[in-house]
């Protein structure tokens, strides 16, 4: 396996990834992983890194990168929504099939509000296979869960909630940030992503897709991933045991076995 | 202008580490490079890219910044074997890192040219930095963020190592839920953390014993004994240290309760090299933009002031 970090171009700002190729041949299916939001990216980041040089050693090309404003990428979180994270995806798309000629198509994987966005670039790219962990269905209810960061946050500093949901809101709305776990979220990306319901209409993607509920319990698939399911023609759905391992829990996770072992024979079966 | 590339550097034991180089471009310069020490598990990127801001900011000073992962996190080669995240910070309080900190400066030193270095990070980067720069005088200087004093772990017991600044802090918050009933229902249903709520009204319980038998200083239970002869080594040979804290942080009154309280006697002399500063309403990874922009700032004028 070669592994590579390198820049590459989005128009005015660079992003940074890391490609995987794998030292034998390509299997012919190339892959993106699309990274989590905010300190969830951070959280699991080994994971991914992981699954990543498994799936090269797998023998499948593999890009990671950071969208414009989060990781190592040029620009500023303050200036990212949901379309410059789209149009990374299909930029980071783009350079994987440059990167490594003679792929003959392009998956894309990603892990919750990472899983959300990689499925809507899906509807817009010639995605061969979609990936969606854990995928965050509901975006308003999302963007509520961030800012409830922001009051915690707040009661942590000064003892007390100074400004509350309501007045966080207002404040984005006359378009000042609001910050959560120091990100500074403006009016666009909020109302972007408040505005997504992923099991609300039909996707317009038709490949194969796999949609796995994570949870530490084993319990049923929920409504929302199934309503999912329904919604994008050819998708399955699993449940994988892992903790929730892109926020701060009491284990260390370097990687998610049951996760990518779940993936993995979801691959090798619609390898054919 | 500021150059920004990724870089690989190979550690003793041959993994190979990834990172940042951010490069300041012309005549600017300075001969004194950063190495900016990942925090914990959070990566050369620190949370909400709290490196890259740092990076930035320097690097436009004048200063070569590099910013990396530590074998087996972020980015790059090898493994973390332990299981639950407390005993890995223990291992990293117990100087995990020094090695690959070592290898970075060798690093910069064959390919950039540069052998004088300021070490600077968030709570773990902070300790290894204060370990790796105590034996080795390539280090001109240390900044810390919340350097932590104590010892993490599975086993420690988080309650009976309480500061009193803590317990006075959970004080207040039980004097105001006094009159929530969702407080007293949660109390009388015994769902209510009891060996919290003693510790916190009966202060005196705890505070005895807070300092080892042997009269050294390092306190019994979970206070670093690695932590006062490494902050020795430091000052005594001259080397400047400027430890930021955050008011609503715990690790200040750690810092202050276990460890400064009781040595600050034999470094009366050597205050000119030790400079410790509170930010106002601040927590630990210093989330809001505000308390960014002070740290920055004073991080800079240090900087400035002591490797121009």
């Amino acid at each position: 396996m070669i592994e590579t970090p390198f820049y590459f171009a989005n128009g005015t700002y660079r992003l940074f990834g890391v490609l995987d190729e794998p030292d034998r041949q390509s299997r012919g299916t190339g892959y993106v992983l699309c990274y989590p939001f905010a300190e969830e990216r951070l959280w699991s980041q080994r994971v991914y890194v992981d699954f990543a040089r498994e799936l090269s050693r797998r023998g499948n090309p593999v890009l990671r990168f950071d969208f414009m404003g989060t990781g190592d990428s040029e620009g500023k979180f303050e200036d990212a929504d949901v379309e410059t994270f789209l149009s990374d995806i299909g930029c980071a798309m783009r350079t994987l099939n440059t990167k490594i000629p003679g792929l003959n198509d392009v998956g894309l994987i990603g892990l919750r509000f990472g899983a959300t966005l990689a499925a809507l670039a899906a509807e817009r790219s010639d995605v061969s296979r979609l990936i969606l962990w854990d995928p965050i269905i509901d975006g308003n209810q999302y963007m509520q869960e961030i800012l409830r960061s922001n009051l915690v946050t707040q009661t942590v500093i000064f003892k007390t909630v100074q400004k509350d949901r309501k007045i966080l809101i207002q404040d984005l709305m006359e378009g000042k940030t609001v910050n959560a776990d120091g990100y500074e979220i403006s009016r666009k990306l909020y109302e972007g992503i408040s505005g997504i319901r992923l099991n609300e209409r039909m996707s317009r993607y038709e490949n194969r897709c796999l949609i796995v509920q994570i949870d530490n319990r084993g319990g049923p698939i929920k409504e929302k991933l199934l309503e999912l399911k329904k919604a994008i023609i050819h998708s399955s759905a699993i449940n994988v045991r892992e903790e929730p391992f892109w926020r701060e829990i009491r284990a260390y996770y370097g990687r998610a076995g049951n996760l990518s072992r779940a993936t993995l024979e979801w691959m090798d079966s619609s390898d054919g | 202008m500021v150059d920004v590339d990724p870089v690989i550097i190979k550690n003793r034991n041959g993994l190979l580490l990834y990172g940042m180089l951010h490069t300041p471009m012309g005549s600017q310069r300075k001969k004194t490079a950063i190495l900016l020490l990942s925090p914990g598990i959070k990566s050369r990127i620190a949370p909400h890219r709290l490196y890259v801001k740092m990076a930035e900011r320097y690097a436009i000073e004048g200063y070569v910044v590099l910013r990396f992962d530590y074998h087996g996190l972020g980015d790059s080669e090898g493994d973390v074997k332990e299981n639950l995240v407390a005993d890995f910070y223990r291992t990293v309080q117990q100087g995990r890192y020094v090695d690959d900190v070592l290898a970075a400066m060798e690093y910069m030193e064959e390919k950039q040219g540069i052998g004088r270095f300021v070490l600077g990070g968030l709570c773990g980067g902070a300790l290894t930095g204060l370990f790796a720069g105590s034996d080795d005088m390539r280090v001109v200087g240390l900044f810390g963020l919340g350097i932590p004093v104590i010892l993490d772990g599975n086993e420690v017991d988080p309650v009976k190592n309480m500061t009193e600044g803590q317990a006075e802090r959970m004080r207040g918050m039980y004097y105001r839920k006094l009159l929530d009933l969702q407080a007293w229902k949660r109390f009388f249903s015994l769902k209510s953390d009891f060996r919290v709520i003693w510790r916190v009204l009966k202060p005196e319980e705890s505070k005895t014993g807070m300092k080892s038998p042997e009269g050294n200083g390092s306190e019994v239970s979970n206070f670093n004994p690695l932590f006062p002869p490494a902050f020795r080594k430091m000052v005594f040979s001259s080397r400047k240290l400027l430890l930021i804290f955050s008011d609503m942080d715990r690790l200040y009154w750690e810092y202050d309760e276990k460890f400064w309280q009781s040595h600050k006697d034999m470094y009366k002399e050597k205050m000119d090299y030790i400079d410790v500063r509170v930010l106002k309403n601040a927590n630990h990874i210093l989330s809001f933009p505000e308390s960014q922009k002070e740290m920055l700032n004073w991080t800079c004028d240090w900087l400035r002031g002591n490797y121009p």
